[in-house]
């Protein structure tokens, strides 16, 4: 297991999470989705800036994104034998695989148990399936175990 | 690619759909102080309304637990080689994996963007991996690779 590579990938993910994030929250865009009813629900909406936070939330929000990141990297590296494919297919095999546990089920959970607009839950749904085949991309490009890389090497 | 048992897969999806409805069902109930902690206006569903709830809605709850039940012992099998441990270790590590990619972030996401209260998340928090370990130990227990069709 390259430790390196594991620390690279994930402060990627982490870089790029907080880059394409903004994107699909745009008030332009998709900010919207905070304005269907109930509206009570959210502490934090887009059109609210990040400092406007208080401190102790922008340190969870930023330490936490980064250990998540770091984690899902270092997860890949355990399946990496174990999930199909080579290099940027690998990634995105990943990325399919994660869907389910990562967005699926809070997504179900909180159509389920709570007072959030449909709409919204199935934008976040599908807005969090582009971000997760993404990460699982940047992390096949990144991480790469030696013998693997050399077999692709020869295929080319 | 490896060769999948369908047939465990779906005896293992079916298994912890029905213990979904017994641990995480059961827990809400014996646990449900936890859904009168202010804000309420939350949630959708309390164990106080207990099974009064729209047709649609068992629907949707009944046809998205079970398929997401299968799709995880499928996910499972498709990893099984990759995941640390033997046996009912294997099950458990697979169980921690998906606490932490699957309930935490969803977890966090609620704490940071929503007004709900602490005391509910922390519950959560402990609920879902103790749900978890036992849906991975299932699993596990009933999907054996060396018991290929």
């Amino acid at each position: 297991m390259n430790v390196k590579k594991i620390i690279i990938a994930g402060l990627a993910v982490n870089v790029i999470s907080f880059l394409i994030s903004p994107l699909f929250f745009s008030t332009s865009l998709f900010g919207w989705v905070f304005n269907l009813e109930p509206t009570n629900i959210w502490k934090w909406t887009p059109q609210m800036s990040l400092t406007s936070m208080p401190a102790g939330w922008l340190i969870f929000l930023f330490s936490v994104n980064t250990a998540l990141a770091v984690f899902i990297a270092f997860l890949y590296a355990i399946l990496f034998k174990a999930i199909p494919g080579t290099g940027i297919k690998k990634g995105l095999v990943f990325g399919l695989l994660m869907y389910p546990m990562s967005v699926l089920i809070p997504m179900f959970s909180w159509y389920v148990m709570m007072n959030v607009a449909g709409q919204a839950v199935l934008y976040f749904t599908l807005e969090q399936l582009i971000e997760i085949l993404v990460y699982g991309a940047v992390i096949g490009v990144i991480y790469k175990e030696k013998e693997f890389a050399a077999k692709e090497e020869n295929q080319l | 690619m490896k060769s999948i048992n369908i047939t465990k897969v779906l005896f293992a999806g079916i298994a912890i759909f029905f213990i979904s409805f017994l641990v995480g069902g059961g827990s809400y109930f014996i646990f449900s102080g936890v859904f009168d902690l202010e804000p309420r206006a939350i949630w959708k569903w309390t164990p106080a309304q207990g099974f009064d709830m729209p047709a649609e809605w068992w629907i949707i709850l009944l046809l998205l637990n079970i398929i997401l039940a299968v799709v995880f012992a499928f996910i499972y099998a498709l990893i099984e080689k990759g995941l640390p441990g033997k046996g009912i270790r294997k099950g458990l590590s697979f169980g921690i994996i998906v606490w932490i990619v699957g309930p935490i972030p969803a977890l966090v996401t609620m704490y940071l963007m929503m007004n709900i209260a602490t005391g509910a998340l922390i519950y959560f928090t402990l609920q879902s991996l103790f749900e978890w370990l036992i849906y991975g130990a299932v699993i596990s227990l009933i999907y054996k690779a060396e018991n290929k069709l």
